[in-house]
């Protein structure tokens, strides 16, 4: 009795890590998803209509910032042939470029340096650019981390490729899938969630019912449609109480590893988690609004009754439309627009509620992402460190002489990894400001929350290494890392003044304000066209740095 | 393949510019001794006091930190714990001063030397509060603090001490905005972070500074120095920003503009530093401590007679496998602050540091199998050479579930203000009564601003 108690109470600190850590060679990989493309097959890029340009370039530029990993020669070369709606439209058909259908075909699919290459390449590469783009997204509401949790590599890929698969689906399956998936599970200790046993002393676990109400559906408060908090007396009005915690966590217990025989076995990363009725609480619940829970229910169908509740709460359209428009377009949304992107979400025009294409939509096309600063001046966003890494080499077609982005470890060179935030708050909080003028105008700069005296020297100086060192034609750097491909710049590195335009439009959508590009020019035609590195290399590396290190090009607008 | 392979970054660090960081370490290292010496002789007797704040990240069960071990009471600590609650033989005794006895865990012998030593004292069930609050009060919900129990309100109302009206600024930023005149001209931000960015330091006017637990490194970009066209073009281009552009574009630009401005005089000072003798853990946390102690030994250089360090050491949210997990974190946090104060003993200013522990929360006293869950009131630590160690501040609270301190399932209520526990320590610090009601708006709403624990002789 007692040996058995024993285990039964330590076996949820065996975590998914360690139970995964050293599978992958001997046991079968998961079969592609009918929906993903070929990992082997070369990528394949949607033909660009032979017709006269219907939009202007910079507003390409500008567009394909926001909606894709950043904007490269031949995106922009295709947006321009037809309508942005026409552009969004072909993406949202688009089949799925699936992560770990590719982590499988490298070496060691456990191996966190394979993870990093492979999302790099479908970052840099991919077709489905704003599949993976909102799903990188999504990555950075419904956070899993490798930080500190043991969670397995290849663990982590199927996670990232829910988002991948879900990202134009419906927020419900989302939501689903990823209380279900075994990385959440270990990740907020869902897993293993046992029901209260007096003998043993022991209660729910608290932990995914807290932060899936808190974090990835309806937030700490009542919002109004236009994600403003609603006041009773003057006060905003919580969404849940403690009590409503511990029972949700009542309802999440029951959980094991898909593959289980009895719920402390199990091994398997790839499948949904799946209940055990005996480890179930199946007593009345009074959850979230007084929903109330039935006895004796099983912990599926307790399940439904908790995501439904929280899926169909008002609060979900404003808390996600918020967040996604602060990753993919604008720090500061003005309430018409989150309200705008709330409707779609809560109906897409057919009647559904949860449409992921419905609100993706909405969050790209409406009239102030389009706008930009002339639609609201307070519109912008400082860019993260990764999509400005991503952007620099779909730009300038970089990666390796085999064709990866063997780039392995960009949380120590630049602070940042996907799949690898500090904690389930993210990188950066949605209400992070910087203290001064951002603070004292109430107005929010998540990404901010990474600018510190550290990060900057170290963000600088690593572009200035990738940037100065590693680009094809240097006969000291490695062929096997990342090396950008110059020949667009050092051609037009002659004139200094079409350098700094083809720059201005190719990184910012010709936003650099008049007076810095004279600047710019003026440093550009001091330097020698002709030098030791080549013609028009150093004339380019310089003009190239000078661009993207600038205050003009790290904020997006 | 392996990642080294491909990765030329190594090689760029040898061929091209800027290897001032490094030179500066091998520096720091061949100069330890000497540098010892000196700051040991720079020490006594001159106006300098430091608070080092050790941040637990994720809230830590400080209720399985420091244990009642007579018997009335650990026998009611084990009831509530249940299979987190430690044995009899995992503890350390404390040296006891009264009837109700202490201890730490076996994983804590660096905590239990300091404190028979004197130089660590516990402020039991301390936390976040708007207004002395009882089991009464907390069950009829008056005034609570907002959002109980979630980890970045309760992180940043126990930073801001301003739960009712939270402004974005933190009390050790408040006290750099009131103090930092003391520090005359220098061109070191009172507050130095090795962690990050965190509301505890952010003030009205004051910002810290920032660094890595490696050290600084130079620019690569102005390393020609100031004439280089390079240079020029780099800077007049962020001049732009800061004149001309938008909000966003100029907090950046403002923000790269100090970090320039500060590395050269950085990496200047810590080529003279030491870390002392002694040996050091090899833990992030102890590698923060480190870069701490380093910057408190030039601190001569920058001419600074007041200091608020922030460190982090995160992995405190233990829901599950919390045994394994808080066993090896409080071990790695013991001796991270012994070797701390040992080095500063080394210095001769023992008593002019003092190190202190905040967290999100305290944890659930019942488990939830292996792990416990978010709560309130907590146990945090005090060391240094002028804290009156060796005691237990604040009220112990009744650890009897559902008892006269428990909101449920062992949430404890808090008996203590974070913001009198923050005001003693200002105090010590040089914070005159009125700095303290700047600092701690809530203050007077509490009993003592004084609890006793630094000697302020």
């Amino acid at each position: 009795m007692t040996s058995i108690n024993g285990r039964r109470v330590a076996a949820k600190t065996l975590r998914l890590g360690l139970l995964l850590g050293g599978l992958l060679a001997g046991i079968a990989q998961a079969a592609t998803p009918a929906e993903c493309f070929d990992p082997l097959a070369a990528p394949v890029y949607p033909t660009t209509p032979d017709v006269p340009s219907v939009t202007p370039q910079a507003v390409a530029v500008r567009f394909l910032n926001m909606a894709t990993f950043g904007a490269g020669p031949r995106d922009v070369n295709h947006l321009s042939k037809m309508t942005l709606q026409a552009w969004v439209d072909e993406q949202l058909a688009m089949n799925a470029s699936c992560h770990l259908a590719v982590l499988n075909e490298t070496q060691n699919n456990n191996q966190r340096e394979n993870r990093m290459e492979v999302w790099f390449r479908h970052a840099v590469t991919a077709p489905d650019q704003l599949r993976q783009r909102v799903a990188f997204a999504l990555s950075e509401v419904f956070v899993v981390s490798d930080v500190g949790s043991g969670i397995a590599t290849n663990a982590l890929a199927v996670y990232y490729d829910i988002l991948v698969r879900n990202s134009f689906g419906n927020f419900r399956d989302i939501l689903e899938q990823v209380t279900l998936s075994p990385a959440m599970g270990s990740y907020l200790s869902m897993l293993h969630n046992q029901k209260a046993n007096r003998k043993l002393g022991i209660r729910a676990d608290e932990n995914y019912a807290r932060e899936v109400m808190q974090l990835f559906t309806i937030g700490l408060l009542q919002l109004d449609t236009d994600g403003t908090p609603l006041l009773q007396a003057g006060n905003t009005i919580p969404t849940y109480s403690q009590t409503d915690v511990e029972n949700s966590a009542k309802v999440l217990t029951g959980w094991a590893l898909g593959d289980a025989v009895s719920f402390f076995n199990g091994i398997d990363w790839r499948i949904e988690m799946k209940p055990f009725e005996d480890y179930h609480d199946r007593s009345l619940k009074t959850i979230l609004n007084n929903t109330p829970v039935p006895a004796q229910g099983k912990a599926p169908a307790d399940l439904k009754i908790l995501l439904d509740t929280l899926f169909n709460h008002p609060n979900v359209g404003p808390f996600i439309g918020r967040r996604l428009i602060q990753r993919l377009v604008t720090s500061n949304p003005s309430p018409d627009y989150i309200k705008r992107v709330a409707e779609a979400f809560n109906d897409n025009g057919s009647g559904v509620r949860g449409d992921m294409k419905a609100v993706i939509t909405a969050v790209l096309l409406d009239p102030e992402a389009l706008g930009g600063t002339h639609s609201n001046p307070k519109f912008g966003k400082l860019r993260e460190p990764l999509l400005v890494l991503t952007h620099l080499w779909r730009a300038l077609d970089g990666q390796a002489a085999d064709g990866r982005l063997p780039y392995y470890y960009p949380d120590s060179t630049i602070g940042q990894a996907a799949l690898s935030a500090g904690s389930v708050f993210n990188f950066f909080r949605p209400d992070f400001a910087p203290s001064g003028p951002i603070n004292d105008q109430g107005l929010f700069a998540p990404e901010f929350q990474l600018v510190n005296d550290a990060n900057n020297t170290r963000f600088y100086n690593e572009l200035f290494g990738l940037i100065q060192w590693h680009y094809k034609g240097n006969p000291y750097a490695d062929p096997f890392s990342v090396l950008i491909n110059i020949n667009n710049l050092s051609k037009r590195a002659k004139v200094p003044v079409d350098l700094v335009n083809y720059l201005d439009l190719m990184f910012t959508g010709n936003k650099l304000p008049a007076d810095v590009k004279t600047v710019l020019t003026a440093y550009i035609r001091s330097l020698d066209y002709k030098n030791g590195a080549g013609n028009g290399v150093t004339r380019s590396l310089e003009a190239l740095y000078l661009v993207i290190s600038s205050p003009h090009y790290l904020i997006q607008r | 393949m392996s990642a080294s392979k491909h990765w030329s970054r190594r090689n760029f660090l040898h061929c091209a510019v800027a290897t001032a960081a490094g030179l500066a370490n091998r520096n720091a290292a061949l100069g330890l001794l000497a540098a010892a010496q000196a700051a040991a002789t720079q020490a006594a007797s001159q106006d300098y006091r430091a608070l080092v704040c050790i941040f637990l990240a994720g809230g830590n069960d400080g209720y399985n930190v420091l244990i009642p071990s007579d018997a009335t009471r650990y026998q009611t600590y084990k009831t509530a714990r249940g299979n987190l609650a430690f044995t009899s033989d995992q503890l350390l005794a404390l040296n006891a001063s009264g009837s109700d006895t202490y201890a730490v865990s076996t994983n804590a012998p660096g905590f239990q030397s300091l404190y028979n030593k004197g130089q660590l004292a516990f402020l039991a069930n301390v936390g976040t509060l708007l207004e002395p609050t009882t089991k009464k009060t907390y069950l009829a919900g008056s005034n609570l603090p907002p959002q109980l129990y979630s980890h970045s309100d309760q992180s940043d109302q126990g930073m801001s001490c301003q739960l009712d009206a939270l402004e974005k600024i933190g009390w050790g930023g408040r006290i750099a905005d009131l103090l930092g005149g003391l520090n005359g001209s220098s061109v070191l931000p009172l507050g130095v972070s090795v962690a990050g960015n965190s509301l505890f330091q952010v003030g009205t006017s004051s910002l810290p500074y920032y660094m890595s637990p490696s050290g600084v490194n130079n620019f690569y970009v102005t390393s020609g120095g100031a004439t280089d066209p390079r240079t020029k073009t780099f800077k007049k281009m962020l001049g732009l920003s800061l004149t001309n552009g938008n909000l966003l574009e100029q907090e950046l630009a403002r923000s790269v503009t100090k970090s320039i401005g500060l590395s050269q005089t950085l990496i200047s000072a810590l080529a003279n530093s030491s870390i002392g003798t002694g040996i050091w853990p090899g833990s992030y946390l102890a590698q923060q401590l480190q870069m701490v102690a380093r910057m408190i030994s030039v601190r001569n250089t920058f001419g600074v007679k007041r200091q608020v360090f922030y460190v982090v050491q995160g992995g405190y949210d233990t829901h599950d496998g919390q045994t394994t997990r808080h066993n090896a974190l409080i071990s790695d946090l013991s001796s991270a602050m012994a070797a701390f104060h040992s080095t500063m003993d080394e210095f001769g200013i023992g008593t002019d540091v003092t190190s202190f522990t905040l967290s999100d929360f305290g944890r659930t006293l019942t488990t939830n199998s292996d792990g416990s869950d978010h709560a309130w009131g907590n146990v945090q630590m005090i060391a240094g050479g002028s804290v009156l160690g060796g005691d237990v501040y604040g009220k112990f609270p009744s650890q009897i579930i559902d008892g006269v301190d428990d909101a449920s399932y062992g949430r404890l209520i808090p008996t203590t203000a974070v913001d009198q526990y923050g005001a003693t320590l200002a105090r010590w610090f040089g914070a005159s009564d009125t700095d303290l009601a700047t600092i701690f708006p809530h203050l007077n709403r509490f009993g003592t601003a004084d609890l006793g624990f630094m000697n302020l002789a």
